[in-house]
């Protein structure tokens, strides 16, 4: 231990020692904003909001009877539609409807708005219907949620946008602002704003 | 006459409970096969929990969704498709394997192997320095190890 060969030695590992630790943190500091960047991502996405597989294939074959009893089938072609999903025991339909309304009335002749009265008694629907305006060429009834599960539904409100050719196009969960519902269905469809 | 009788509704009895238990067990091993299925899906309004967890209008009827379809005759994978179909790979509650979830399930396995990498790494530089520190003259040159050879084998 006496030779002074080792103690030079020594001290020389001990400052390739400081330059490690330095060297340390210059490896963790973009690790460090790496994962941060991931959490940013990862927390400020609403998980609710998943992409349908649907998009790009065509609409489920869907039959049932609408609110007046009438046989109906789905999907419709020839036009562009607008599927909605609602129920008159969804608070959150209630913000939308008003948009779906407008909108039905401008861009009737482009697009046919048909709704999906999930999980709903027939009797409640037609009733929340009338008190707040009818946007829907028809609604198809739903009673146990047979037809929403076919379409990938997760709950009420949820929009499809379905090409003339059957096709989905787009899909919204969750209720549609103005801008949004405009903006989306020049999108898809290209109407006329 | 009596003893007749007796062995009459005995053995009524037994074939009756008999067949109820084995309805029963049927019954329940088509529960079980429903369960272990639905354990598979994510519960779609209540996302932290799996379908066979959850007792949501939405997972009650994909619970009867999957019985019906296992009484068609069609098996778990296929089940589990039809959803996948309509739901996205979202609805498993494990990340498949293969494509967009494979990075899932190696970066664990990758940040393991560097750590592996790194202790390996550094075991093997500190047990050279303890050697270094022990025997601070066996870093000789060849030359000096033969002569050192020479000189020891002379001593014999």
């Amino acid at each position: 231990m006496s030779d002074p060969n080792v103690t030079t030695d020594l001290s020389a590992v001990a400052g390739a020692g400081g330059g490690k630790g330095r060297r340390a943190v210059l490896i963790l500091i973009p690790v460090i904003v790496v994962m941060m960047a991931i959490l940013f991502v990862g927390l400020t996405r609403n998980p609710a909001e998943i992409p349908s597989p649907l998009i790009g294939k065509a609409l489920p074959a869907l039959s049932g009877v609408d609110l007046d009893g009438h046989a109906r089938q789905l999907p419709i072609t020839g036009k562009p539609m607008l599927l909605n999903i609602w129920a008159s025991w969804c608070s959150a339909c209630v913000a939308e409807h008003q948009v779906i309304v407008a909108a039905a009335k401008h861009y009737a002749s482009e697009v046919d708005f048909i709704g999906l009265n999930y999980r709903d008694k027939p009797l409640d629907a037609k009733r929340w219907l009338s008190r707040l305006g009818n946007p829907y060429r028809w609604s198809l009834q739903d009673l146990e949620g047979r037809a929403g599960i076919e379409l990938g539904v997760y709950g009420a409100p949820e929009t499809y946008f379905v090409d003339g050719e059957g096709v989905v196009v787009g899909k919204k969960i969750g209720p549609l602002t103005v801008e949004e519902l405009d903006n989306k269905l020049v999108e898809y469809f290209g109407v006329a704003n | 006459m009596i003893l007749k009788k007796f062995i009459q509704v005995f053995l009524l009895g037994f074939l009756l409970v008999g067949s109820l238990s084995a309805a029963l067990i049927r019954e329940d091993s088509h529960q079980r096969q429903v369960l272990d299925i639905a354990v598979q899906l994510r519960c779609a309004v209540c996302q932290s929990q799996s379908v066979g967890e959850s007792d949501s209008e939405l997972a009650v009827e994909m619970k009867s969704i999957i019985g019906e379809q296992l009484m068609e005759g069609r098996n778990e994978a296929e089940i589990i498709d039809y959803f996948v179909q309509r739901y996205g790979d979202y609805i498993l509650m494990k990340p498949r394997t293969n494509g967009v979830g494979s990075p899932l399930w190696l970066a664990p396995l990758l940040v393991l192997l560097l750590f592996l990498t790194a202790v390996g790494w550094q075991i093997s530089r500190r047990t050279k320095l303890v050697d270094v520190e022990n025997q601070p003259n066996t870093q000789i040159d060849e030359q000096q190890q033969s002569r050192l050879q020479q000189l020891r084998d002379k001593q014999k």
